[in-house]
């Protein structure tokens, strides 16, 4: 097992496409927390995030050789838990899914350069944001929480939501504003 | 709605979810098994299948608006100013136009699926999809002559109605077709459905400017319709008649 320790997801998810199956363990393991901690504050209203995250993970094995393993395996985690937990939204309200559409997307914006913060900034983010997330549209809030509390890149989360980088950019921007708001009221 | 957000922090803090466990088990017991790679690869394949198939109705589709703009002349009615313009909007095939814009829609949908896609902003390759399927159906134009010849003998099932609709519309001031005679500023023109009609014309030498008119010279009239005739503001040559040149 300490070897597998040492290995990168990449690496593990090359195993178990090769057919070592009781890999996909180690993966769970090393993302677990990491899926129900997103799951818990993004979908929060949710009582199920803990069947949710496992349905998340039988979803990845079941379609594990649709992964190219030469990218990244978190974003594409991430993904699959991001559509699971959207589709759980949309049990609930369409408004919601719906807030995700939006021009971002549509339109060009300017190449955006991952922000700069100082740890202390970062944290007093993560502190307004715990106590408004039940007061931020759900596409910012998800976005805040994929970069501050699951330390993803405008990258990542970019391949994950399929978006382009600069709608990251632009749409954090937009989210740290709407959050700032929130706070001020 | 009411969110107890201390106990979620609370929760966060203490939950140790374990999931691991039940995922293996899952596995080991045969309840969840990994997609084939055959059926992943069929999957794909038949997606873009579906593009392709899309991307040649739409080439088709395309290349018929523009075959039947030059076909009914409409396309030149931009040339004879504001007036032209607005008859040209009026008279687009704007039922085949929507139904472009929604193939388009369907296949930029299909497309975004793809990172090359989604990594540019949708409006880029919804402009790619647009520019690059109104080239190719200009292009592709020529391609209907053809087919309108067999569909004209009846040769064609199905799509036949289509090209032999296109000789059966009739705009409001507009006469096209083959000069039949020409009488000082009488003209008798011949249009597709074989019907004949007379248009007036001004003594302006915008009509006449060194043109010597032969019998099936292809001409195309903006004007205005008059009870008993048709009063031309305007007179374009399409195509001469090659043999008599």
């Amino acid at each position: 097992m300490g070897s597998l320790d040492a290995k990168t997801d990449e690496e593990l998810v090359k195993l178990v496409q090769a057919g070592e199956r009781d890999i996909f363990g180690v993966l769970v393991k090393r993302y677990e927390q990491k899926i129900f901690r997103y799951g818990r504050r993004f979908v929060y209203e949710a009582e199920n995030i803990k069947d949710l995250t496992q349905e998340i993970f039988i979803k990845a094995y079941v379609n594990i050789n649709s992964f190219d393993a030469s990218r990244r395996f978190s974003p594409w985690i991430y993904r699959i838990a991001h559509n699971e937990f959207v589709n759980s939204l949309k049990k609930k309200s369409w408004e919601q899914v719906l807030s995700f559409i939006d021009l971002d997307v549509i339109l060009p914006h300017l190449p955006a350069k991952q922000a700069i913060e100082d740890a202390e900034a970062r944290q007093a983010i993560k502190n307004d944001l715990e106590k408004a997330l039940d007061r931020l549209e759900p596409k910012y809030r998800e976005l805040l929480i994929l970069y501050y509390y699951e330390d993803l890149d405008y990258k990542a989360i970019a391949e994950m939501l399929q978006v382009p980088v600069s709608t990251v950019g632009v749409r954090l921007r937009r989210a740290k504003a709407r959050l700032k708001k929130i706070m001020e009221k | 709605m009411d969110v107890d957000l201390e106990k979620i922090q609370e929760e966060l803090k203490t939950e140790n979810i374990e999931i691991t466990g039940q995922v293996i088990d899952a596995i080991t017991e045969g309840q969840v098994k990994v997609r084939p790679k055959w059926q992943l690869l069929a999957k794909s394949g038949l997606l873009i299948l579906v593009c392709v198939l899309l991307a040649i109705v739409l080439f088709y589709l395309e290349s018929f608006i523009f075959f039947s703009l030059r076909h009914t002349g409409i396309i030149l009615l931009p040339t004879f100013g504001p007036r032209g313009w607005l008859a040209f909007l009026l008279y687009l095939p704007w039922l085949l136009i929507l139904l472009s814009l929604i193939l388009i829609l369907i296949l930029e949908m299909l497309l975004r699926r793809y990172s090359l896609a989604y990594h540019r902003p949708l409006l880029y390759s919804l402009l790619v999809i647009l520019v690059g399927a109104g080239f190719v159906g200009y292009l592709l134009a020529p391609c209907h002559q053809p087919i309108y010849r067999v569909a004209k003998e009846n040769r064609l099932p199905l799509a036949g109605r289509f090209y032999r609709e296109l000789d059966h519309r009739n705009f409001s001031g507009i006469r096209h077709g083959m000069m039949v005679s020409v009488s000082g500023t009488n003209f008798v023109i011949q249009s597709w459905d074989g019907a004949t009609s007379s248009v007036i014309v001004g003594d302006s030498d915008d009509f006449h400017n060194n043109v010597h008119f032969q019998q099936g010279d292809e001409l195309f009239f903006f004007g205005d319709e008059e009870p008993d005739n048709f009063r031309a503001q305007g007179m374009r040559i399409m195509m001469r008649q090659m043999a008599s040149q």
